[in-house]
Formats: C-alpha cells, sequence, structure tokens
C-alpha cells in the first residue's frame, strides 16, 4: 500500500494536478447522482468554467477572481439547465444534459472571437499550485462527507430512493433537486476553471465524449455509495496508465476492458465494496457479542 | 388428478422470508383460494409459481413437469397462466391487441382469431370496444380484458391475483361469475382473493395462508364454516381491518 | 432548390438509418445506448478491412457489414446489458446502469477501432462500386446517393411493417410498456431483447457502411456529432417511435440543408440544437408522441 503511494506520487505533477481535478469533477457528478438524478451538467459547466477561467486570465484577471467568476457562470448555468429541464428525468434528463456537454464542445469550436476556436486559448498564466489545490480538493471532500451525515444525508437517501416517500416526510422535492442541480454545475465549473490555470493551454478537445468516459469511468471505480467513492476513483484513473504500462499499445484497449467488466460485475464500485465489507464487520462484531438485532429492516429497503 | 403440485416453497427477499415451505396442490376442474391478510405471501405465492419471483427451496410441478427455475414465458406456455394483480393491461395496444398479445405464443392467426371470438362470448363488454386503447377502458372492463388475454393461451390452469380489487359490488359479480364460467369449461382455478364472500361462492377448495403458511385446507364448504375463517375474514368478530381490505 | 433537396434527403437517410436502432432500443428496453455510434463505426471498419482485401460486390458487402452491427449488438445485450439488468434492483438504478454499461462498452469499441486505424483516417474505396452521376428531373444524382435514399428508405419500412404488423412487433410495443406482464403473457421477453438489440446494431450496420462510402473514408471519431443528430431525431419523433423517428430525420436533414444554403453553414450545430432546445422546453414527448393515457 505503502509502496503503491509511493509509485502514485512518482507518477509526475500533471498527473497528480489532473487527479485532483477530476476528483472535483466527480464530486460534481456524485452529487447528482445521489439525489437520483441522473446529469451530466457538471461536465457541461466543466467546459464553460475552464474557458471562463481561461479567458478572464489572459484578459490580466487574477486567479482567485477568474476561479470565482467560473464558479458563479457555472452556477448560474446549472440553474438556467435546472429550470429549463425541469420536466425531465432518468434518461431524458441523461440524454439534455449529453447534449449540453456536445453543446459547449461545438460553442468552444465555433465562438472564436472567446474561446480561440480549435486552436484553444494558449498561454493562459498558471495561477494555482498543488497545495492550493489539495487545499480546494479536502474542503470540498469534507464538505459532501458532512454532507451525507445527519439530517441532509437523510434528505439525500430519501430522494434517491423515492420522490413520493421524500415528499412523505417533508422534503420540497422540485427544490432540493434544483440545489443539488446548481451545486453539482458549480463543482463542474470549479473542477474546470481550475484546470484551465494550471495547464495554460485549452482546446476543445478537453471537454468532448471522452471526457465524459473518463468522469463515468471514476464513478464507476470508485462507486456512489459514499463520499469516498470519487476519492478512490479519481486516484484509480490517475494510476490506471501507470499500472497498465506493461500491456504497450494495448493500453487503451485493456483499460476500457476493465473498466467494462468492473461495470458489469462490480456495479457498486470500491466504495460499495466498502460498505459491505464494514457492514458485515459490524455484523459479525454484533453476533459475537451476543446483541444480534434482527436487521430485517435492511433487507425490506433493499 | 393434480395438475399443480407445489412441495415445501420458499420465498425470500433479501433477508425477508414472505413464504417457509408451502404445500399446495391444485386438482384438475378445481376452484381453489387462497385467503388470508395482507402480508400473508399469497401473492408470493402465485409470483412464484408463475416464475416472476424467485424461489428460494422447494418446488413447483405442473402436470408432472418441474416448473420452478424456469423463466415466466415458458411456464406460461406450459399451461399456468397468471392474470396480474392489478391487471396490468398495455395501455397503448388496442383491446385486440392487448388479446392477440396473450396468444403471442400460439402461431396460426386464424386459431388466435378462433380465441379472440370465445373471449368476446365470454365477456360480449368486449366486442364494441375492440378498437380501443386498452389504457381507456373502465377498471371492470380492464379486468375482463386481463382475464381474457389470459384465456388467448388456453391455460388448463389459470391463477387470478385478486380481480375484484377496485371494482364496484355490481362489477365483482360479473368478474366472479365470468370465473365461474371458465371453471364450468374445464380449466382449473387458483385465486386470491380478498372479497371472502364472493370468492367462496365459486370455490371448490379453500386454503388459508398466514405469515408465509397454509394454516388450514380444505373443501370450500368446511373452510367457509370454519370459526378461524369466520373470525379472522368474514367480519363476525372485532376485525375491522377486513373492512378496510375489501372496499378500498 | 433540386440539389438542396437531394442532399437533404441524403442526409436524412444517414439519420434515419443511425436513429431508429436508438430509438427502438430506448423505446423498446429503456436502454439508451451511447456505444451505437461505436458500432456503427465497427460496421464501417469492416468494410474498410473488408474492401482492402477482397473486392466485395455491394449486394455482399451490405448484408456483411450489417451482420457485424447485429452481431456487436447481440454482444453488447448479451454481455453487457443483460448481466447488469440481472442484478440491478430497481428500474430507475437499472437504466443509470445500462447507460454507464454502454458508455464502457463504446470507450471499449473507440479503442479497438483507433487501434486498426491507428488513430487516422482511413480511405474506403469498394473498387466494386464506381460513383457515377444521373440526371434525375433536371438534378444530378449519384448511384452512391440513390443507395443510401434506397436502402435507409426499404429498411425503415421494413422495420415500421415489422413493429405495427406482425405478433412480434407487438410484443415488442409490450414490453417497452410492461415487460412483467409480457413474461407472464407467454412472450420471450430475454430473447426479444436480444433480437432488438441485434435489429439496432444491423441498422447501424447499413448506415456505417453507407456513411463511409459518402464520406469515403472511416475515422475512430466519426459519430459524435451524429449522436447531437440522433437526440435531435428522437427528441422531434419521440422515443421508441418508427415513423417519428424517419420523420425527424428527414425533418431535421431538411432544415440543416436550407439553413446552410440560406444563412451559411456556421448555423449547422445551432439549427440542432435549436431543434432540442426548443422541444424540450414546448413538446418533452415529442412532436408526435403518444399522449398521456398512453403512456400510462
Amino acid at each position: 500500500m505503502m509502496l503503491a503511494a509511493a509509485d502514485w506520487f512518482g507518477a509526475g505533477d500533471s498527473t497528480i494536478r489532473t487527479a485532483l481535478v477530476y476528483v472535483l469533477l466527480a464530486y460534481g457528478i456524485h452529487l447528482a447522482l445521489r439525489t437520483g438524478t441522473f446529469s451530466l451538467a457538471a461536465v457541461a459547466t466543466y467546459g464553460t468554467g475552464a474557458y471562463t477561467a481561461g479567458a478572464l486570465a489572459l484578459d490580466g484577471w487574477s486567479p482567485v477572481a477568474a476561479v470565482a467568476a467560473a464558479v458563479v457562470q457555472a452556477a448560474v448555468a446549472g440553474l438556467v439547465l435546472a429550470l429549463v429541464l425541469a420536466r425531465l428525468r432518468n434518461l431524458y434528463l441523461a440524454m439534455a444534459t449529453l447534449a449540453a456537454v456536445l453543446l459547449v464542445h461545438v460553442l468552444a469550436l465555433e465562438w472564436e472571437s472567446v474561446t480561440g476556436g480549435a486552436l484553444g486559448l494558449l498561454g493562459i498564466p498558471r495561477g494555482v499550485t498543488v497545495p492550493q489545490l489539495l487545499v480546494i480538493v479536502a474542503l470540498c471532500t469534507l464538505a459532501v462527507a458532512l454532507g451525507e451525515r445527519g439530517r441532509t444525508g437523510r434528505m439525500l437517501e430519501a430522494l434517491r430512493l423515492d420522490d413520493q416517500l421524500a415528499a412523505s416526510v417533508g422534503i420540497d422535492v422540485v427544490r432540493a433537486r434544483r440545489v443539488a442541480f446548481v451545486l453539482s454545475a458549480a463543482l463542474g465549473g470549479l473542477a474546470g476553471s481550475l484546470s484551465a490555470l494550471q495547464f495554460s493551454v485549452l482546446t476543445p478537445d478537453e471537454i468532448s465524449f471522452a471526457l465524459i468516459v473518463d468522469v463515468l469511468t471514476i464513478v464507476v471505480i470508485g462507486g456512489t455509495a459514499a463520499w469516498y467513492g470519487p476519492l478512490i476513483g479519481a486516484v484509480a484513473l490517475a494510476w490506471l496508465p501507470e499500472l497498465l504500462r506493461w500491456t504497450g499499445d494495448l493500453r487503451p484497449i485493456v483499460q476500457a476492458a476493465i473498466v467494462v467488466v468492473l461495470v458489469v460485475c462490480a456495479p457498486d464500485g470500491a466504495a460499495g465494496l466498502i460498505r459491505a465489507v464494514a457492514a458485515r464487520l459490524r455484523r459479525l462484531r454484533r453476533r459475537e457479542n451476543g446483541l444480534d438485532v434482527v436487521p430485517a429492516v435492511e433487507g425490506a429497503v433493499r | 388428478m393434480t395438475l399443480l403440485e407445489v412441495n415445501g416453497l420458499v420465498v425470500r427477499y433479501g433477508r425477508l422470508t414472505a413464504v417457509h415451505g408451502l404445500d399446495l396442490t391444485v386438482a384438475e376442474g378445481e376452484v381453489a383460494i387462497l385467503l388470508g391478510a395482507n402480508g400473508a405471501g399469497k401473492s408470493s405465492t402465485l409470483g412464484a409459481i408463475s416464475g416472476v419471483v424467485p424461489v428460494a427451496a422447494g418446488e413447483v410441478l405442473f402436470a408432472g413437469r418441474r416448473l420452478s427455475g424456469r423463466p415466466p414465458h415458458v411456464i406460461a406456455r406450459s399451461g399456468l397462466v397468471q392474470v396480474a394483480e392489478g391487471r396490468r393491461i398495455i395501455g397503448p395496444l388496442t383491446v385486440r391487441e392487448n388479446l392477440e398479445l396473450g396468444g403471442y405464443a400460439v402461431r396460426s392467426a386464424r386459431l388466435r382469431g378462433e380465441r379472440i371470438r370465445m373471449v368476446t362470448d365470454l365477456f360480449p363488454e368486449l366486442g364494441p370496444l375492440a378498437d380501443r386503447p386498452g389504457g381507456l377502458l373502465s377498471g371492470g372492463e380492464q379486468q375482463m380484458l386481463a382475464i381474457g388475454r389470459a384465456l388467448m393461451a388456453d391455460p388448463r390452469l389459470l391463477m387470478l391475483d385478486e380481480p375484484s380489487m377496485g371494482l364496484a359490488p355490481v362489477v365483482t359479480d360479473r368478474v366472479i361469475d365470468a370465473v365461474a364460467d371458465i371453471a364450468a369449461r374445464g380449466t382449473a382455478i387458483l385465486m386470491v382473493e380478498q372479497n371472502v364472500s364472493a370468492a367462496f361462492r365459486v370455490a371448490t377448495t379453500a386454503h388459508v395462508m398466514e405469515r408465509g403458511e397454509i394454516t388450514l385446507s380444505g373443501p370450500a364448504s368446511e373452510v367457509a364454516g370454519s370459526p378461524h375463517v369466520l373470525r379472522a375474514f368474514l367480519g363476525t368478530a372485532d376485525t375491522p381491518q377486513v373492512i378496510e381490505e375489501t372496499t378500498p | 432548390m433540386g440539389d438542396y433537396l437531394r442532399d437533404a434527403i441524403t442526409l436524412g437517410g444517414v439519420y434515419v438509418l443511425f436513429s431508429l436502432g436508438l430509438t427502438l432500443s430506448w423505446g423498446v428496453l429503456n436502454i439508451l445506448n451511447l456505444a451505437h455510434g461505436n458500432v456503427l463505426v465497427a460496421a464501417a471498419l469492416s468494410a474498410y478491412l473488408l474492401t482492402t482485401q477482397v473486392a466485395l460486390p455491394m449486394a455482399l458487402l451490405l448484408p456483411a457489414c450489417m451482420l457485424v452491427g447485429a452481431l456487436l449488438g447481440l454482444g453488447l445485450e448479451l454481455l453487457v446489458f443483460r448481466p447488469i439488468r440481472a442484478r440491478a434492483a430497481d428500474e430507475e438504478s437499472t437504466q443509470l446502469a445500462v447507460l454507464i454499461g454502454s458508455v464502457a462498452a463504446g470507450a471499449l469499441l473507440y479503442a479497438i477501432a483507433e487501434r486498426i486505424t491507428d488513430g487516422r483516417v482511413r480511405a474506403v474505396d469498394p473498387g466494386t462500386f464506381t460513383v457515377t452521376d444521373y440526371l434525375v428531373a433536371g438534378v444530378r444524382v449519384s448511384n452512391l446517393q440513390l443507395l443510401i435514399v434506397g436502402v435507409s428508405l426499404v429498411l425503415s419500412v421494413l422495420l415500421a411493417l415489422l413493429v405495427s404488423r406482425t405478433r412480434h412487433g407487438r410484443a415488442l410495443r409490450a414490453i417497452a410498456v410492461d415487460r412483467v406482464t409480457c413474461g407472464l403473457l407467454g412472450v420471450p421477453t430475454a430473447r426479444l431483447a436480444a433480437v432488438t438489440m441485434a435489429t439496432a446494431g444491423a441498422l447501424a450496420g447499413a448506415g456505417g457502411l453507407l456513411l463511409a462510402l459518402h464520406l469515403g473514408s472511416v475515422e475512430a471519431s466519426m459519430t459524435e456529432s451524429l449522436l447531437l443528430k440522433a437526440f435531435a431525431v428522437i427528441i422531434i419523433g419521440g422515443v421508441g417511435s418508427v415513423g417519428g423517428a424517419i420523420l425527424g430525420a428527414y425533418l431535421l436533414a431538411g432544415a440543416e440543408v436550407f439553413s446552410v444554403a440560406y444563412l451559411g453553414s456556421g448555423v449547422r450545430d445551432a439549427v440542432v440544437f435549436l431543434v432540442i432546445l426548443g422541444l424540450l422546453l414546448l413538446r418533452p414527448q415529442g412532436l408526435f408522441a403518444r399522449t398521456a393515457w398512453q403512456r400510462s
């Protein structure tokens, strides 16, 4: 384990930066999924946030102001999307937000005066260091982890399971979903703006279908069962190329195949696995202490 | 002759056991009713027999063939057809298309046509509605369509899950009469019904389920007269919940 | 004017072949198959691989590509979608898991396609098929354009007839509404799901071949823009509607061709997004969709 961690940190500065940015983007998707909303809006605002921050930084804005502006822009975009798509659920919502991602890609290509067209934005001043990034990721992780406890945690769970159930215990379902949608979009914008301020180059190719594949890979590997899922997923995604170096030219194929196998065989991801193991351990301990309460309720909820 | 034989049936949902060790037989020509309070495991039993609910243990034999573990469509094609609770009419399909769907396994269009005529003889109400989308029918019409649709497969045993649910008393009588007609033509019936008095009008055999087990079985007349049933289901004693169940 | 009409009809033909499979798997099985475009690419690639080896006549090449598409569709269903469906808890989480599964499977197909093409654009030349132009009512029309229109017309009409007239089609429409009840009525739902995915794949296979011939080339990423067009088509036509998809494909192609002709090429994608956005706002169930009671 220690060796693996050392390996990972040896993987290079840019890998670490990418992984940290992906953690934030994955939290954006995670937040939506936790409320039972299948929205890729965070990927779309990742794109708009990146271009907003990149263009403003090129105009001489300070990094903090550029990131703040990008997050506000992303949140507003999220609110607009939430209002426009309010009536859509499930596959319809997935399709509409996917279309939004593709729209951002097309905009990045076509709106040359702002985005630089196919060449993208060049020479964006670098304004975020790895320690700063680590702090931001830690804060967001803490916020998500706290949000999954107590009252809001129960609210999220109710929303994910059943709208009627949620409404019956006094949750304003429409409003709660809208809030989650906006927060998800804001997180996407934050991730995008931080990415733009690190790599000095931003091209339309960064906001394409491949980004969706990466994000969903994180979701698959990490799982959505708990706050540490996206963390594990993003680290694993960044680490995979290193881990699969021995496959040579075949690496992209092997990596994609691994993800397919995981989707089919381990749908709950690492977080699901950890939770299942923890639950089993708890039960064992309880049994040893002779306190085996019949866990029928758990079974009924499943 | 025994048509359906269920031995030691167990149904589980996660760690929750809905049916434990149920034995049941239905003979040819028999009209068996399965009674019990909500949550006694009646629907789980029917679901396990028809294959939509997994069988955790035990076996289901139909006409001597082992059916447990087979997929629902194979079970339906072997002559054991269930009319699901809540009728489950395919709303966008017309009445005729719903009936045709019930005869999916029948390759000959001519034979399907004959069966449709047989169904509309039994339920003349459906005749003029043939081209209307099933979703627009009234509750009673939908129940007749659901039963007619099941008959399209020419079942040897027809299972009904609460056919009277949500129907007005007059319509309930109409449906129960139809069940009697179907039985008179030689089709065996296994019916779950909350409206106990209606069910006893047609039943030859009755089984009482409590907490996942059969606690009482026998000829309908005997079971109907047993103090146990009178107390628990017919509301002669202080059992207000029965009233709720029969008039939802 | 005639030229524009010809272009719109040709483009519409490609859109139809691509969108039909997508709307079919969504409408019948609740699968939003994002690997659908990769199936199309795989078929186009197999045309490229086949034609570099042997000179196949069109009468063999088209069935071969459709077969490749059908096998891939079948593989997706049996190896990815069915196992996911078997373990998922409820309908909503199943749809989500299957969607993610399709993205993963699509990424795998994409990686393989990238390897075969070496990341480059590959020229497709069947050798046995030379493009020649004819004059039809004063408009120059190539035999390739006629082929595209003919194949898409024949396949879509066949599919429409299959769905509306046969007992299998009736079963497919019923599965779309209530899979469990269909099983209780003796309909082999698992087998029909496999048939549906194979059919969708075969349609994409035909589309892949014709698109490759139309462009004269194939590359791994040629479908991303097509996916967006298919979304627009499905939104116009309503999910699961064969007739709606056909109409939607030609409407969209017409809107694109004529707006590009009169407003310039920059508006091409704008038109697609306007269609998607407008319909999502005004009529999310599609222009030709079933009304509320039919979906109940």
